[in-house]
C-alpha cells in the first residue's frame, strides 16, 4: 500500500507541476503543430516554373520548324525574352531574372536535314545542386519531345510518300510479270528504270532517321524484317546487273521471288501509311493501378509523421528536465531522505509522464481526426499499445538526456540535439533510402524513426505496425530504463559520487 | 560526550571525516544526538555543518570513522527507519508550482500515509506551522518566512523522532525565529530530538548541547552553561557599587581566594566582573560580607551571561591557544 502511495506521489505531483505551467503545454504541443501545420499548407512539393531567355539565330529566326521549338519551349519553361545572341540574355541570368539560357544551334536545320545530330545549349549559375539536377532534368524532357516531334515529323512526310513508294512496287511488279512472261527489249528497259526507282527510294528509306523505329514496328509483325529488306535489295541489285550483262533470261526464279517479295512489301508498305506516326515514336504506353486506391493528400501523409514528432519532442522535453531540475532544485537530496527508493521515484515519474502523454495523445488525435480528417483505419487498442510503447521509449531518451546533464540548459541542448537529429535521420522529412545504408541506423536510437513508419500502417494502410519497429522500440525502452536506473542509482543518495 | 536526558542515543558520530579535497572537508568529529533533546552545532558560515548533516543523513560517507544514526550506520538506514528521520534543509526544497497543502500531500506520499490519514495530519500541521490561510497558495507566491514553515511542516509531517534542520532560522526575522525554536523546544519536550545547526550562535542558549565548529572541526561539545564556563573560566558575578567605593571594594574581594579573577567593566566604573566557580553560593555569601560594611552600599550583585556571540571567539581562541 505504502508503494502505492509513493508511487503516486510522484504522479500527482507531476501532474500539478506541469497543469500550473500552461506556458510550457502550449509551447510543447501548439508550437510544434502550429509550425508543421503552416510548413504543411505551405509546402506543395512542386519546383517553381523555370524562367528562360530562348536565343534564335537570325539564320533560323523566320523558320517554321523553330516557331514549333519555341511552342514545346514554353511547354516546360515560362519564356521572358527571345534574343538572337547570347550576350542580353546572359545580362538576364546574372540579374537573376532568368533561370537558364536555351540556346539555339545556328545548323540546327542543315544538320537535321543533312541527318547529323546536334545540340541544344542550356546555360545556367546556380550553386543549388538540386536546381542544377532539376534544370537538366526539364531540358532532357523538353529535348526528348523536341527529338518526338522531329520524328513525327519525319514520319509523317515517308507517310505522305508511301502511295508513291507504292505505285513505284506496282510500276515494277508489272514490268517484272511483263519480263517473266516475253523479254523484249522494251520490256527489259522499262523494269531496268522501275527497279532503279524503287532502288534508290529504298536506299533512302534505310538511310531515314525513322527507319529503325518503322522497321522495328514491323519486326513485330514480321519477325526478321530487316534481313528481308536487305535480301530484297540485294536481289533487285543482282537482277539489275543481269539486265545490264544480258542474263536476264537465266533469272526467271529470281524474278518469281522478287514478284513474291514486292507484293508482301506492298502490302506492308499499305499498312505503313495507316500507322499513326505517335504509335511509332512510343509504341508502349504506361498504366497504372494502385492497390490502395488514390494515395493520399501531402499534408495527410504527413500528419502521422507530425504527430509522432510532437509526442516524442513532448516525452523528451518532460523527460530530460525533469530529474536534471529535481538536482538542481535541491529536492533530491529531500528525496535521499525520505524512505522511498530510486525506482519507485523513477516509475512514478515514468506513470506520470505517461498518462499526462496519453491525454495528448488524446487531444491531438481528436483535432487530426476532426479537424484535418485524418483517415484512422487501424484497430484503436492496436494504436494505443503502439503510442504506449513509443512514448515510454520517448521518456527514456528523456530521463537519459537528464541524468547525464548537469543543469537544465544542458538538458535543452540535448533535447534540441534529438529534435534535429529526428528531423534529419528520421525518415519523416528526408526518405531514409536516401542515405547510405550505415547512415540510415543513426536514426535507429530516435523513437520517431519507428514510430513514423507504424503510425502511417496503422493510421493510413490500417495494418499494424511491422515487428521490427516494435522490436526497435523495445529495445530504446529497455536500454534506455536501464541506463537510467544505472546512472541514477550513483547519483540518488550520493551527493559525490 | 554530553548526555543531558537519562535517554537514549539517536545518532553519533565516531572520529568521522569526510575531505572533498586535501584539506577541505570536516575531521576527527566526535559527538553524541540523544532524544528528547535540542543537539545545535554552530559555527560561521562555511565551516562545515551541512557536512556533518548530510554524513547523519547519509547523503555523504564518511572517509574514515562512523556515523551511526537510530543505531544503524547512516548510508544503510532502512526504508522503515528513514521513516523516523525529519529534515529540513538549508534551501527551499519544494515544488514552487505547487500550493501549500499540495507540497504537503506530496511529502505525506512520500510516507507511504493513506490519504485519510493524509489529511488529518496536514490540516494539523499546518495548524501548527500557522499557515491556515496560505494552504491553497503557491509555494512561488509565500513570503521567505512562509516557506521556512512549510519546510518545517513537510519535516514534522510524519511526526519523526530525529529531525535535522540545517539552518533553519538563516534569513527570517526575530519574530519568526522566535517561534521556530517555539516549535522546536515543544517538539523536544514531546520526547523527540533535533539536530539543528546555525550560524546565529546566539542561539546557542536555545539548545541542550551544543556543539562548536570552526574550519570542518568540532572544538567544543557541551551544555551551554559549561561552555560559558570554559570560555570565561569560570562563572561570572557583576557587582556594582558607588564609584568612589570601587577601589576599596576591589581591595575586599582581592583577599578571597574563591574569586579567580576580578575585571572592571568597561564603560561601567561602578562595576566589577567576578569570575568564579560557583557563583550560587558566592552571591549570597558576598551580599551578606558587604551588608555588614555600612560604608559601602552595594547596589547590585547577580550573575552575569553575555550574549554567546561574545562566547563564541572566546571558545574558538581558547582551543586554538591549545598546543596540537
Amino acid at each position: 500500500m505504502k508503494i502505492i502511495m509513493r508511487l503516486l506521489a510522484f504522479f500527482w505531483k507531476e501532474l500539478h507541476e506541469i497543469r500550473r505551467q500552461p506556458g510550457l503545454i502550449l509551447s510543447l504541443i501548439l508550437g510544434p503543430f502550429v509550425i508543421l501545420m503552416l510548413f504543411g499548407l505551405g509546402y506543395t512539393g512542386q519546383h517553381p516554373p523555370l524562367r528562360v531567355d530562348l536565343v534564335i539565330p537570325k539564320s533560323l529566326e523566320n523558320d517554321s520548324r523553330i516557331q514549333q521549338v519555341e511552342k514545346i519551349v514554353q511547354n516546360h519553361f515560362v519564356l521572358i525574352n527571345t534574343y538572337n545572341d547570347e550576350t542580353p540574355a546572359l545580362r538576364d541570368l546574372k540579374a537573376g531574372n532568368i533561370d537558364v539560357i536555351e540556346s539555339l544551334p545556328s545548323d540546327l536545320i542543315l544538320n537535321l536535314q543533312a541527318q547529323e545530330s546536334t545540340s541544344i545549349k542550356f546555360v545556367y549559375d546556380t550553386v543549388d545542386p538540386q536546381k542544377a539536377q532539376y534544370i537538366q532534368y526539364i531540358s532532357y524532357i523538353q529535348l526528348e519531345e523536341i527529338n518526338n516531334a522531329i520524328l513525327i515529323t519525319t514520319i509523317s512526310g515517308i507517310q505522305q510518300n508511301a502511295s508513291q513508294f507504292n505505285q513505284q512496287i506496282s510500276a515494277l511488279l508489272d514490268n517484272l510479270d511483263a519480263i517473266s512472261s516475253s523479254l523484249t527489249v522494251d520490256n527489259i528497259q522499262k523494269t531496268q528504270a522501275s527497279l532503279q526507282i524503287l532502288v534508290n527510294t529504298l536506299d533512302m528509306l534505310t538511310s531515314n532517321p525513322a527507319y529503325d523505329s518503322l522497321l522495328s514496328l514491323l519486326e513485330g509483325q514480321n519477325p526478321g524484317y530487316a534481313q528481308q529488306i536487305q535480301q530484297l535489295i540485294q536481289d533487285l541489285n543482282t537482277l539489275n546487273d543481269a539486265i545490264k550483262n544480258g542474263t536476264v533470261d537465266q533469272q526467271k526464279q529470281l524474278i518469281q521471288t522478287l514478284i513474291q517479295r514486292l507484293t508482301t512489301l506492298k502490302n506492308d508498305t499499305q499498312q505503313i501509311q495507316n500507322i499513326s506516326p505517335t504509335v511509332v515514336i512510343a509504341p508502349v504506353k504506361e498504366t497504372y493501378n494502385n492497390l490502395r486506391g488514390d494515395p493520399v493528400d501531402l499534408i495527410i501523409f504527413y500528419t502521422p509523421g507530425v504527430f509522432a514528432l510532437i509526442l516524442q519532442h513532448i516525452a523528451v522535453s518532460l523527460g530530460a528536465l525533469s530529474l536534471v531540475r529535481e538536482r538542481e532544485r535541491g529536492s533530491l537530496e529531500f528525496f535521499g531522505v525520505a524512505p522511498i527508493s530510486m525506482l519507485q521515484v523513477l516509475i512514478g515519474k515514468y506513470l506520470a509522464y505517461l498518462l499526462f502523454l496519453g491525454i495528448i495523445v488524446a487531444v491531438l488525435m481528436s483535432m487530426l481526426v476532426f479537424l484535418l480528417h485524418l483517415p484512422f483505419l487501424g484497430s484503436l487498442s492496436v494504436f494505443l499499445l503502439f503510442t504506449l510503447l513509443f512514448s515510454v521509449a520517448s521518456v527514456g531518451i528523456g530521463f537519459l538526456i537528464s541524468v547525464i546533464s548537469r543543469s537544465e540548459n544542458q538538458a535543452i541542448q540535448a533535447s534540441m540535439l534529438v529534435l534535429l537529429l529526428t528531423v534529419f535521420f528520421s525518415g519523416f522529412l528526408i526518405p531514409l533510402e536516401y542515405f547510405r545504408q550505415t547512415y540510415n541506423y543513426i536514426g535507429y536510437v530516435v523513437p520517431m524513426t519507428q514510430g513514423n513508419i507504424g503510425f502511417i500502417d496503422i493510421l493510413l494502410r490500417g495494418e499494424p505496425p511491422a515487428q521490427l519497429q516494435v522490436i526497435i522500440l523495445g529495445i530504446i525502452a529497455a536500454v534506455t530504463f536501464l541506463l537510467v536506473v544505472i546512472i541514477w542509482s550513483r547519483q540518488f543518495r550520493r551527493l559525490n559520487p | 560526550m554530553v548526555n543531558t536526558s537519562n535517554d537514549e542515543k539517536v545518532a553519533e558520530l565516531i572520529q568521522a571525516t569526510h575531505e572533498y579535497i586535501p584539506g577541505v572537508g570536516v575531521f576527527d568529529l566526535d559527538l553524541e544526538v540523544h532524544n528528547s533533546s535540542i543537539f545545535g552545532l554552530i559555527g560561521p558560515s562555511g565551516c562545515g555543518k551541512t557536512t556533518i548533516v548530510r554524513l547523519l543523513l547519509g547523503l555523504l560517507k564518511p572517509d574514515h570513522g562512523m556515523v551511526r544514526v537510530l543505531n544503524t550506520e547512516s548510508t544503510k538506514l532502512s526504508g522503515r527507519l528513514r521513516e523516523k528521520l525529519g529534515y529540513l534543509p538549508q534551501h527551499f526544497v519544494l515544488y514552487p508550482n505547487l500550493s501549500v497543502v499540495e507540497n504537503l500531500r506530496f511529502v505525506s506520499s512520500l510516507y507511504g500515509y493513506s490519504v485519510s490519514k493524509r489529511k488529518h495530519n496536514i490540516d494539523e500541521i499546518i495548524e501548527l506551522v500557522e499557515l491556515g490561510e496560505a494552504r491553497k497558495r503557491l509555494a512561488k507566491d509565500l513570503s521567505g518566512g512562509m516557506k521556512r514553515r512549510l519546510e518545517l511542516a513537510a519535516a514534522l509531517l510524519h511526526d519523526p523522532e530525529l529531525v535535522f534542520a540545517d539552518e533553519p532560522t538563516t534569513g527570517i526575522d526575530p519574530i519568526l525565529r522566535s517561534k521556530l525554536w517555539s516549535y522546536f523546544r515543544d517538539f523536544r519536550d514531546r520526547g523527540k530530538a533535533l539536530f539543528i545547526t546555525t550560524q546565529y550562535v546566539g542561539e546557542a542558549n536555545f539548545c541542550d548541547v551544543v556543539g562548536v565548529m570552526s574550519t570542518g572541526r568540532l572544538l567544543h561539545v557541551d551544555t551551554p552553561a559549561n561552555l560559558y564556563r570554559r570560555a570565561l573560566g569560570g562563572e561570572v558575578i557583576v557587582i556594582s557599587v558607588d564609584i568612589s567605593d570601587i577601589e576599596e571594594t576591589a581591595d575586599i574581594l582581592n583577599k578571597d581566594r574563591r574569586i579567580h579573577k576580578i575585571d572592571k567593566v568597561a564603560g561601567d566604573p561602578g562595576s566589577l566582573h567576578l569570575t568564579v566557580d560557583n557563583s550560587g553560593e558566592m552571591i549570597p555569601y558576598l551580599a551578606e560580607l558587604f551588608s555588614k560594611k555600612p560604608d559601602i552600599i552595594l547596589q547590585k550583585i547577580n550573575r552575569y551571561e553575555p550574549p554567546f556571540d561574545e562566547i563564541f571567539p572566546l571558545l574558538v581562541r581558547k582551543q586554538e591557544a591549545k598546543p596540537q
